[in-house]
């Protein structure tokens, strides 16, 4: 086998495998985005981000209302959502959460899923 | 009598005249203004936040686990040389970071740091031991189709997941003075200031630009390794390592390849050093949370010099590495599969072959050491023509970069002649260090460049063949 006929199948794999190549993972590290807090995320926050108050949650449809500066939103939160509870500012550290923690008044920082601006990647709730 | 008064009016008048004088001349001393020296470049001070910024945490800097005089690594060896109090050693001095911060054993033996890139609520079981990675050749080797790859699995870095993000990440994970990680108690977050200046340090490290294959070896193995390198059939190496750098080869992988993850098995290997201790090693799952089994593709240049290898530090050799494609554990591996499924056959290299390739990846290592000094050594030079900055930290890295060639010739039985130019370089570099006579210094400069230079034409032909790279030129 040449080195050309070599190279042919290899770009035939490569088309192969290029949909697992492709954009649909985030390579933002989520483990340490715990510990940061709301409005801090580096390159997120004030960018992609959107930081305001909750003003409705329906618990059916698993979504939340988000009041911000960019706006009205809905987003939908979905098992794959990480939620982290911001206690930064009472000095205590931060914890992860979960839905029922979205309620109503509460200081939240939005990230959206890279694949669907509708679906929350990430929820830190201001915790007090 | 009169002549007394006369002569003490006299006295009076000149000392009169001394005090305005004297006092003139302070104060025209002191309102004379020096030039101010230039104010700092955004790497300068980026490599000042790297080298001393403690971010209000437990005293480590980025520099405490990326030595610029370990190739901006870490080796257990380097690690052995380190006094007790060294802030790397926090868990052992520190009550707050005495459990689930660090394996003091693991660090200590086989300089492995602990991560918890799959969250911190279970600070016991959950967490990964992994090796201390390079920052040479960033800029070369973290762009990928999808956005930056950084650290071993490609995911290191919170916020947008850059190299300018890392830093927090980093901070969070490896600053903080009590695992409750409290930003503005246990630690504080860099400023965008500070990402930006850490961003550009890092960049600036190391390699600007990919090698272009092949180049013009004098070594008979170096030169048949690269060929093995390059033979699509045969070491199948360029594919991933595309001109032994960390990118796929466009011709195979698509244009902009870029940096790619792959799931090579590494974890699955047997009896591996971490392992042999007896101390719990969590499997690692790689890219993503929880992970896919992936890790990133680190650059070649700069491996020769820069082991133990792979994310685990689980190979101490360079050959050893290079022998790791032939075994069982990358065969079967998805990252394996994937290349017989295309190709038709594993990887197979005898022993002569798997040295030869070794060889290769051992001399390009040199001579990326050789640019990296000849460049530190330049630097040097104008630091002292200007009396910019102090030179000892140049002479410093110049002087292990080039023990560090010399050793990887010589570790490998290559290019005697050559390493004993380095050899002759590094005595030049400590003598230029410790001289106070400016001018002598710079001929110690001077003649260790040309011992460097001598030593590259050794490894590489001096006259560069059209299309062929290989560093700097004489001039």
């Amino acid at each position: 086998m040449s080195n050309s006929d070599l190279t042919r199948i290899l770009i035939a794999a490569a088309l192969l495998i290029c949909p697992f190549l492709g954009p649909t993972m985030t390579y933002g590290q989520q483990a340490t985005e715990q510990f940061i807090p709301i409005g801090y995320s580096p390159g997120v926050s004030n960018k992609y981000s959107y930081i305001g108050s909750i003003v409705a949650v329906d618990r059916e449809a698993h979504t939340i209302v988000v009041q911000s500066n960019r706006g009205m939103r809905t987003i939908r939160v979905t098992p794959r959502t990480r939620i982290w509870l911001d206690r930064s500012k009472i000095k205590q550290t931060n914890l992860v959460g979960s839905y029922s923690d979205c309620e109503e008044g509460r200081k939240v920082e939005i990230m959206h899923d890279p694949d669907d601006e509708n679906v929350a990647d990430w929820i830190k709730i201001e915790s007090n | 009598m009169i002549r007394a008064v006369n002569e003490s009016r006299i006295s009076r008048f000149y000392v009169a005249v001394a005090i305005i004088f004297g006092t003139s001349t302070l104060i025209i001393s002191a309102c004379q203004t020096t030039p101010p020296a230039d104010p700092p470049t955004l790497i300068e001070r980026g490599e000042q936040i790297f080298l001393n910024e403690t971010f209000a945490g437990n005293g480590r800097t980025c520099g405490s686990c990326h030595r610029p005089t370990d190739n901006f690594g870490l080796t257990a060896a380097f690690v052995a040389t380190l006094p007790e109090d060294d802030p790397l050693f926090v868990a052992e001095t520190n009550p707050d970071l005495a459990t689930n911060f660090e394996n003091p054993i693991l660090m200590r033996e086989l300089a492995l740091i602990l991560e918890n890139q799959d969250g911190f609520g279970d600070l016991e079981n959950n967490f990964n031991m992994r090796g201390i990675p390079h920052t040479l050749a960033l800029n070369t080797s973290i762009d990928s189709r999808d956005g930056a790859r950084t650290g071993w699995s490609g995911d290191g870095a919170p916020g947008d997941g850059s190299l300018r993000s890392f830093a927090t990440g980093a901070v969070i994970q490896h600053f903080t003075k009590s695992t409750k990680r409290i930003a503005g108690v246990d630690f504080r977050l860099p400023t965008d200031d500070e990402l930006d200046a850490l961003e550009a340090f890092q960049l600036s490290l190391g390699r600007q630009e990919d090698l272009e294959l092949p180049l013009p070896l004098q070594g008979i193995v170096a030169a048949r390794g690269q060929e093995i390198f390059m033979d699509n059939t045969l070491g199948k190496c360029n594919v991933c390592h595309f001109n032994a750098g960390a990118n796929g080869n466009p011709a195979i992988l698509g244009p902009n390849a870029g940096n790619l993850n792959f799931d090579t098995g590494v974890e699955n290997l047997p009896d591996q050093p971490a392992d042999l201790t007896g101390e719990l090693v969590p499997p690692d799952d790689g890219f993503g949370s929880p992970g896919n089994g992936e890790f990133n593709t680190p650059p070649l240049v700069e491996a020769a010099d820069t082991g133990p290898f792979f994310h685990n530090n689980s190979v101490e050799t360079i050959e050893g590495s290079v022998a790791f494609y032939n075994g069982d554990t990358f065969t079967n591996s998805p990252a394996g599969q994937l290349l017989i499924n295309a190709t038709g056959s594993a990887i197979n290299l005898d022993a002569t072959q798997v040295v030869a390739v070794a060889a290769f990846l051992r001399v390009i290592n040199a001579l990326e050491n050789i640019r990296s000094n000849i460049d530190l050594l330049d630097r040097a030079m104008r630091a002292m023509d200007t009396s910019n900055g102090p030179t000892d930290s140049l002479f410093d890295r110049a002087l292990h970069d080039t023990d560090d060639a010399s050793q990887v010739l010589t570790g490998g039985g290559l290019h005697p002649e050559a390493a004993a130019r380095l050899e002759a370089a590094a005595n030049f570099i400590r003598q230029a260090k410790s001289t106070t006579d400016l001018e002598l210094r710079a001929r110690y400069v001077s003649d260790a460049i040309s011992e460097q230079r001598a030593a590259r034409n050794n490894l590489s032909s001096p006259k560069p063949v059209e299309g062929v790279h290989v560093g700097d030129t004489d001039e």
